[in-house]
């Protein structure tokens, strides 16, 4: 993982990260870093945090099913109020060209069958305050607005 | 990652990292299986020390409790805000015993 030199009152950070399960998890906690290093309350995590791992983690399982060479590019801004997350991928695209589920699919959850899966797209039609996807050069672009918690 | 001490009660299985994400899922989910298969009686998982949970680290604790034999049940304690918030969210805090902390579940134990 590369990052562009940032000073510390930055509000936006932009990583080109290795497509793989411990480079999200780098890039969560740099963003972390960044946040904290800016004395940012979201520094301690919250809806950001989760939203932006559950699409990581989607691209890596799904745009980047069987590739090991997958990279994603992360640009990321935020305010006191808001963060703004474009993820850009070169995987395959969305099946049928849209992400799946929408915002009520956390209630569609039936308990009694013990789900231990499905609710990565529900968490992020939760959490967001907009979202918009985009096949276009080839390339995946999602881009995502999560508010923050108040401090 | 995680730590297990066998009560008269029940077993502790304190989760050692401050993460369960999609990175350690498998993992987490063979370190329990591990630890019921080796403890007796109820087992309460000590999440006090784990900051985030994303959905398949929450697809590895489900995955946990239905490892658990007939007769003994998984009970959670010790949910930070971040990891309570995505219980909630996504219901699951409707199929398991959630207590406020280890000593709540466990009285000096």
């Amino acid at each position: 993982m590369t990052s562009d030199p940032t000073d510390p009152g930055s509000t936006s950070l932009t990583l080109v990260a290795e497509a793989t399960l411990s480079g999200n998890r780098a890039v969560l906690l740099d963003l972390r870093r960044h946040l904290a290093k800016a004395g940012h309350p979201a520094a301690r995590g919250g809806a950001w945090e989760l939203v932006i791992a559950e699409a990581l983690n989607n691209i890596v399982e799904h745009a980047y099913a069987g590739r090991d060479d997958g990279m994603i590019r992360v640009d990321l801004r935020w305010s006191d109020t808001q963060m703004q997350a474009d993820l850009v991928d070169d995987g395959t695209p969305m099946p049928g060209g849209t992400p799946p589920g929408d915002t009520d699919t956390l209630d569609r959850i039936r308990t009694e069958t013990l789900p231990e899966g499905g609710f990565g797209w529900g968490l992020i039609h939760t959490l967001v305050s907009h979202l918009d996807y985009r096949r276009e050069g080839g390339c995946n672009h999602l881009s995502l607005t999560i508010p923050l918690d108040p401090a | 990652m995680l730590t297990t001490r066998q009560d008269t009660r029940a077993a502790i299985v304190t989760v050692d990292v401050d993460r369960i994400d999609a990175a350690v899922a498998i993992e987490f989910k063979d370190q329990m299986r591990a630890a019921i298969a080796d403890s007796d009686g109820r087992v309460v998982l000590d999440l006090s020390r784990v900051g985030f949970v994303d959905s398949s680290g929450l697809g590895a604790i489900v995955a946990a409790m239905k490892l658990m034999p007939t007769g003994r049940k998984l009970e959670l304690a010790g949910l930070t805000e971040n990891v309570d918030k995505v219980f909630r969210m996504t219901r699951m805090d409707s199929i398991f015993t959630i207590h406020r902390t280890i000593d709540t579940a466990v009285p000096n134990a």
